[in-house]
């Protein structure tokens, strides 16, 4: 009677622990597939669904698929706003929700991701962020050298709006992270310097304050040629006319000043 | 949870948000108003966007003001020195047409967090 007791309770109900019971194995493995739905609100449902199931995450597969996860969310970010001509985002055209979602995913793959590994690390380099985020910045400060390269691919995208994300991104990386050797420096200079002549005012904008911070006084005529001609404008509430790249262009040029009179 | 059936009449609109657009309008004064969006009903963001839950807007916290590519970065920038620091949404998520601002992280908020979105 006592074993039996015993036997009936070692086999009772599956704790909710850390531990995947084999019910629970075929339900994870499920929600795995789902993740490779080709609808986002499913993926999103089965993404969500995995995060609230204990031990899911430990399942092997589960690091490699929400890595795949993450490059298809930014890949629909990207293919959003290459539809629109940049005139929809993803929060616009599924919700904002989206956002938070997707942020969930960077936030796992940046929680359990091996950054050792270099396809962990570029997805998330090459994720939607802002530059000045505390994500960025500890990704600029711990990996600046090793996601450049990524980055640098990303200031040449056909989205004028990832070319200014990138563009912003080398210039946290430079000042986050002194490890850079001087060949990436020159790299990240050279980068900056070709987007300073980009068609859209935001990715000048972010160039010319690049500049600023890996410049030198070889770039004060460039910098004086922008403070004085960009084109980009807007008009203030009050009908005033103010040209960001122009005043950018003030700030890096004083930067540089300053740096060389301290020499 | 209910089944949410019609539009409500009114809008949340938080404190702290109005006070730091006053703020914001004052500091970088070219915001043209009013902003895209301020309060979502929740009939609105669930049925008509898919994302009640999700969206800070039906709690009063979060604004969309509006941008182009010539104001967004200066927008987003004066946001950040806000005295207490929004979360504001990627560019390539929300496009320059807006910037997304919300205060989520200030206690009071109804959709209280204890961070911002990673990346944001």
């Amino acid at each position: 009677m006592l074993l039996a007791l015993v036997l009936i309770l070692s086999l009772g109900p599956p704790a909710r622990t850390g531990r995947v019971t084999i019910q629970d194995q075929s339900a994870v493995t499920q929600l795995l597939n789902e993740l490779q739905s080709p609808d986002v609100r499913r993926r999103e449902r089965a993404f969500n669904e995995l995060l609230r199931t204990p031990g899911a995450l430990a399942d092997p597969v589960a690091p490699g698929a929400i890595v795949d996860l993450l490059e298809r969310e930014t890949g629909l970010i990207e293919a959003t706003l290459r539809e629109s001509k940049g005139e929809i985002g993803v929060s616009a055209k599924y919700g904002e929700g989206f956002g938070e979602y997707y942020s969930a995913v960077v936030d796992t793959v940046d929680r359990t991701g091996d950054k050792k590994n270099k396809r962990v690390l570029e997805a998330l380099a090459r994720s939607s962020y802002n530059a000045d985020s505390p994500l960025a910045i500890r990704l600029a400060k711990e990996y600046g050298p090793s996601i450049v390269s990524s980055v640098l691919e990303i200031s040449r995208s056909d989205i004028p709006g990832r070319r200014g994300d990138a563009i912003w991104m080398l210039d946290s990386i430079l000042l986050n992270n002194e490890k850079l050797s001087p060949a990436t420096i020159a790299q990240i200079q050279r980068a900056v310097t070709d987007a300073v002549a980009d068609r859209d005012v935001r990715v000048r904008q972010l160039a010319v304050r690049a500049l600023g911070d890996v410049g030198s006084t070889t770039n004060i005529a460039l910098l004086t040629r922008v403070a004085q001609t960009d084109g980009g404008s807007f008009t203030t509430n009050d009908g005033k006319l103010r040209y960001p790249v122009r005043e950018e262009a003030e700030k890096a040029l004083a930067k540089i000043k300053r740096k060389a009179g301290s020499r | 949870m209910d089944t949410i059936v019609t539009h409500v009449d009114y809008a949340i609109i938080r404190d702290i948000l109005s006070a730091k657009m006053d703020t914001l309008y004052g500091i970088y004064p070219y915001t043209i108003l009013p902003s895209n969006r301020v309060y979502t009903c929740p009939y609105h963001s669930e049925v008509e966007v898919g994302s009640a839950a999700n969206d800070v807007h039906i709690y009063g916290d979060a604004v969309d003001m509006h941008s182009d590519s010539t104001t967004w970065q200066g927008l987003h920038d004066a946001a950040q020195n806000l005295d207490v620091r929004p979360c504001v949404e990627p560019q390539s998520q929300s496009t320059t047409n807006h910037v997304h601002m919300d205060f989520r992280t200030v206690s009071t908020s109804f959709y209280y967090r204890s961070s911002c979105p990673s990346g944001w």
